[in-house]
């Protein structure tokens, strides 16, 4: 136990000693020393008060911005399911979509667009399917407290539903891509300043009241608070082979998923709703320039 | 009235059977402890944050994997402390100071025999508590990743070794030799703040490793 050049145990055989783990012979000795050495037995009771000094830090408590980021995650997490029964996927054959290549949003929301956006349009280069996220603004979500600025994308909304009413081929006619060319293309084109890709604005009357945006990173906070209160539409896609997922509404728009299968082509995402089934907003997917 | 709400196990299953509630009720539940686990763990709050949600999400996409022969929380614990863990090992990486993992030089009689004593130990502070958690976190994270884990699970998260074993998939051996050596390394960063030892006042205290700003965040 002791050695010659110093007569004294080692901390680490006191702490072992009060952990247990030494072997009897060695515990022995040990005793044996702390009984003659005011200096050991020092150092072991001030081992011995660690666990008590450890326990009486208080317990750090959670912060409310980690709280909201956790919960967006599973929020995100719960609307890349694909269980979206409300969803009419009768334009959009069902087959089984290729997940999204998983991505967690984190650090400061503009730096995670950005970031995220990068990951998604490099992780897409290797998808076969198409995923996009279809932003369909100013949908009545009945009740729904909105922003003022939500307000005024109603607005235009409106104009643009019955505009889409009239006419859906009005929108400009998009070319037909590949998979992988339509994500890059449009993660490309995604500005983070704007929230939305500048490759969309040149719709005509369009760019207030519809935004595409895609990745995970298109699920702002409050997905899950407010994606109880809104159900109430029916999505119809032309132009793809998919399905969509869950439909969620945030701040007076509405979010789906729409996974695409096989080559995917430029569509039209079209918001109906569910009392009158008249059309209320439409959305392009697809590489728009 | 809001009827009972149902156990962790109930929430799992639904959760795999598409209840897109399920799980937000799993981790409201158990997130505060968590937090603490991982935040302890990793000492950084950005750092601790992506654990935490990386270790989240890979329990809900997991969920079908959990087979129930552990409490819901103990899986939840041990892929956070594993997620943590991975961590922290790149932190120690990167960071080239922590104590080494066998130390084996004999004791000098530690620090606090060169430290005046206080004149009463007998009422702390406010200012002194705060000090005194500063040093704790401090000098944990002078330790190699496992011990640090180690001690936070059983000392200050109060897990039995059974627990932390379970926790952190070792041998409970393994365990008590990781409390046993972190806390050898911890005497002469926090022995004058055990019961019975003696500092300064709290103005100055131990000097310890790891940048001394650094602070749980409440």
């Amino acid at each position: 136990m002791s050695r010659p050049d110093n007569p004294h145990t080692t901390t680490e055989q006191l702490a072992d000693l009060l952990e247990g783990v030494l072997t009897p012979a060695d515990e022995e000795a040990a005793q044996d020393h702390l009984r003659g050495c005011d200096a050991c037995r020092t150092d072991y009771d001030l081992l011995a008060g660690l666990p008590a000094l450890l326990a009486s830090v208080p317990a750090p408590e959670l912060p409310p911005a980690v709280a909201s980021r956790l919960d967006d995650a599973i929020a995100a997490e719960d609307a890349r399911r694909d269980t979206g029964p409300r969803v009419d996927t009768s334009a959009a054959p069902s087959r089984s979509p290729r997940r999204e290549p998983r991505r967690e949003p984190r650090r400061s929301d503009r730096t995670r667009r950005w970031l995220v956006g990068v990951a998604a349009a490099a992780a897409a280069v290797v998808s076969v399917g198409l995923v996009g996220d279809v932003w369909l603004s100013g949908f009545d979500q009945g009740g729904a407290s909105e922003s003022s600025e939500a307000g005024g994308a109603s607005e235009g909304s409106a104009k643009a539903a019955s505009d889409d009413a009239r006419s859906p081929r009005g929108l400009a006619a998009l070319p037909s891509v590949g998979s992988e060319t339509f994500a890059a293309d449009v993660d490309s084109l995604y500005d983070p300043a704007r929230g939305g890709f500048p490759g969309t604005s040149g719709l005509p009357d369009k760019d207030k009241s519809v935004t595409l945006a895609r990745g995970p990173d298109a699920y702002p906070g409050q997905v899950r608070r407010a994606a109880r209160g809104c159900t109430a539409a029916t999505l119809r896609a032309s132009g793809v082979d998919g399905r969509f997922g869950p439909l969620v509404a945030v701040d007076g728009r509405l979010l789906a998923r729409l996974a695409a299968t096989g080559p995917a082509r430029a569509a039209t995402v079209t918001a109906y709703s569910c009392r009158d089934q008249e059309p209320i907003a439409a959305a392009q997917v697809g590489n728009a320039r | 009235m809001r009827g009972e709400q149902p156990d962790d196990r109930t929430l799992v299953q639904r959760h795999v059977a598409g209840d897109a509630e399920a799980f937000g009720w799993l981790v409201a539940r158990h997130r505060d402890r968590l937090w603490a686990v991982a935040l302890r763990t990793l000492h950084d709050p950005d750092e601790a944050a992506d654990a935490l949600q990386d270790a989240l999400v890979s329990a809900f996409r997991r969920a079908e994997s959990y087979r129930g022969d552990a409490a819901v929380t103990t899986w939840l614990h041990r892929i956070v402390v594993n997620a943590c863990l991975d961590r922290a090992r790149r932190q120690s990486v990167r960071r080239t100071e922590p104590l080494a993992d066998e130390p084996d030089q004999a004791h000098e009689h530690t620090r606090r025999a060169q430290i005046p004593a206080t004149t009463s130990d007998a009422v702390e502070t406010l200012a002194e508590q705060s000090a005194r958690r500063d040093a704790v976190l401090a000098a944990l994270r002078a330790l190699p990743p496992e011990q640090r884990t180690a001690l936070v699970l059983v000392d200050m998260e109060g897990y039995s070794v059974q627990e932390a074993a379970d926790l952190m998939d070792c041998p409970t051996g393994t365990v008590k030799s990781r409390c046993s050596r972190g806390r050898a390394n911890l005497l002469p960063l926090l022995g004058a703040w055990a019961p019975g030892g003696h500092r300064v006042g709290v103005t100055e205290p131990l000097s310890t490793p790891g940048r001394p700003t650094d602070k749980e965040v409440t």
